[in-house]
């Protein structure tokens, strides 16, 4: 009995070894699961495939290197279906990292799938002010954006000599660690909107995909490994599940051990609580 | 493109204020710019300090009130609407005097700390290194690539960098990113130790939360998927399908989650709607509004 109520006081250490033991293991040791898709994720993916040609998506880099485990497989995975899909997209974030960092997995991706800056992909690069910059990219492209990260004038970049309003924006698809969905939803109303967000923040977004207003998400390291699996590739995502699913194992098993470990604490003051009023 | 100057005088505004000039009448123009500028701080900062919250009050409510009416006016002939744009254009330009601001703010605390040695003050220090070399190597290989490289021309293979670009692949790369996801990952670790000491069976409501949570966090894995693949997802017995974990976990996050959190979204907004109000109307108190901080 009482090394059954030793398991509800489990040393923080042991349980710190355990974690870096199970994801170390995970990482190094390669084995199959399952790689099943949710709808919102098939959404997403369908509504890519939707974009008309005469349109180009919008993919919103609104995410940072602290969130860059979750974001970083999942723009990987859109930006790698939108380059084999042949999709015209653009970069855009308001967090200073995320154009970055997609400018970069474009630029590997564009090795693999093929496209050319300018023509296929495009970087309008870091915007201040969420709110300002998205009612006025609603009216006039150009005017808002009159520079690409390179200082090519926008409207001299091939791909975006018809894109002058958000109509001719056929999709966009934030990713972010931060509720800025709101602003996109507020402000460019009509255009489809998907969104890859981090796990912490993705019980939220499932309103807005109810209501319709999000055509598709993507949540967390799932979200990127399904996504992985309907472009057809193994990516980081696919593989963060091992390191994950143990993760999840190993916190439902502690969970278990810590209230085993607490009845039986409680089962022995019951029985000193008896055993004091017989004696 | 012809431009459309729908507004309200935008047009008379565009011909005869804010048309584009070139070559040394741009000069003028900065040089004349800066002027107004330097005599508007000179203006602002002569003023008495309730005057100054007066004039800091007329403005926010003139600028939530062009928004407001350009909302609520009908689309056809919105008078205001052609001003979106350059609004926008200013309000950025604003934005990023923000960015200023910030740094100025932050190397006076950091100044201090380090003139007036406080405890800590070798931190500031750092604070100070940190930010000279990202702005030195920042601007370095956006500016001048070149300068200090055995390049010519700026290289375009993979992996090949000028010594500016190295310098800032390998602060920011090297150096920025893997310390912002480190300090991000450590909490896999406090996730795991806190759920296990916070999800015990006490109650009722903790009982449930503590299924709810071993659904969706087995729902979320494919390993999940594994523990109840044997049950049948097509034929006769299709309908068992729903008790497949990953199933039942998409079902509690769009269904059960998504009705709960839809309420406390209605009720933020309504919190929100309130804000937004008293900020328009200088209503709002505290530290960053009416008092010193």
């Amino acid at each position: 009995m009482e090394v059954l109520t030793k398991l509800q006081r489990i040393d923080r250490r042991i349980i710190y070894a355990l974690v870096i033991i199970l994801i170390a293991f995970a990482l190094l040791k390669d084995f199959s699961l399952p790689r099943p898709v949710t709808p919102e994720a098939r959404r997403l993916f369908e509504a890519v495939e939707a974009v008309p040609e005469d349109k180009i998506v919008l993919v919103a880099a609104d995410w940072g290197a602290a969130t860059r485990g979750e974001c970083w497989p999942q723009t990987v995975a859109v930006v790698s279906h939108l380059l084999k899909a042949r999709k015209k997209f653009a970069i855009m974030g308001f967090n200073p990292q995320g154009p970055e960092y997609t400018q970069k997995i474009a630029e590997e991706q564009a090795q693999i799938y093929g496209g050319v800056y300018g023509v296929d992909w495009c970087n309008w690069g870091y915007k201040v002010g969420v709110d300002t910059t998205l009612l006025s990219l609603v009216q006039d492209i150009p005017k808002t954006i009159p520079e690409d990260v390179k200082g090519t004038p926008v409207e001299e970049i091939p791909m975006m000599k018809n894109v002058k309003t958000a109509e001719d924006i056929g999709l966009i698809v934030e990713f972010t660690g931060a509720g800025m969905l709101d602003y996109y939803l507020r402000r460019m109303a009509g255009v489809p909107i998907g969104q890859g967000c981090t796990a912490v923040i993705g019980p939220e977004q499932y309103t807005y995909l109810d209501s319709g207003q999000l055509v598709g998400l993507l949540v967390g390291m799932k979200g990127a490994a399904e996504y992985e699996t309907l472009v057809d590739f193994r990516g980081q995502g696919t593989e963060a599940m091992r390191p994950q699913s143990l993760a999840h194992l190993l916190i439902i098993i502690l969970i278990i051990l810590g209230n085993i470990g607490m009845y039986a604490a409680r089962r022995a003051e019951k029985q000193g609580a008896k055993e004091g009023t017989h004696g | 493109m012809e431009e459309e100057l729908t507004g309200i005088g935008q047009k008379w505004l565009a011909e005869h204020i804010f048309y584009p000039v070139e070559g040394v009448y741009l000069y003028i123009a900065i040089v004349g710019s800066l002027g107004l500028w330097a005599l508007l701080i000179a203006f602002l900062q002569s003023l008495p300090p309730v005057a100054r919250r007066r004039l800091t009050v007329v403005c926010t409510f003139l600028a939530g009130l062009f928004y407001s009416i350009e909302f609520f006016w009908p689309e056809q002939g919105n008078p205001l609407t052609g001003y979106i744009v350059p609004l926008g254009t200013f309000l950025r330009v604003m934005g990023g005097f923000t960015v200023g601001l910030g740094l100025i703010s932050l190397c006076t605390v950091h100044g201090k700390a380090i003139v007036r040695r406080r405890e800590g003050w070798i931190n500031s220090l750092a604070f100070f290194v940190a930010m000279m070399a990202m702005i030195v190597a920042g601007f370095w290989q956006q500016y001048w690539p070149l300068l200090g490289s055995r390049f010519t021309e700026v290289p375009t293979e993979p992996g090949q960098y000028t010594f500016s670009q190295g310098l800032y692949e390998v602060l920011f790369n090297g150096m920025l990113n893997p310390l912002e996801s480190t300090m991000f990952s450590i909490l896999a670790f406090f996730i795991v130790s806190a759920a296990y000491r916070a999800f015990r069976i006490k109650s009722a409501e903790a009982t449930l939360m503590m299924v709810a949570a071993f659904i969706v966090m087995l729902g979320q894995v494919p390993v999940g998927v594994i523990l109840t693949n044997w049950i049948p997802a097509e034929g006769t017995l299709g309908f068992l399908g729903f008790f497949r974990l990953e199933r039942l976990a998409n079902w509690l996050l769009s269904g059960i989650n998504a009705a709960a959190f839809r309420g406390i979204l209605f009720g933020t907004m309504f919190g929100y709607l309130a804000i937004s109000l008293r900020t328009w109307l200088s209503l709002e108190r505290g530290a960053y509004f009416g008092q010193p901080m």
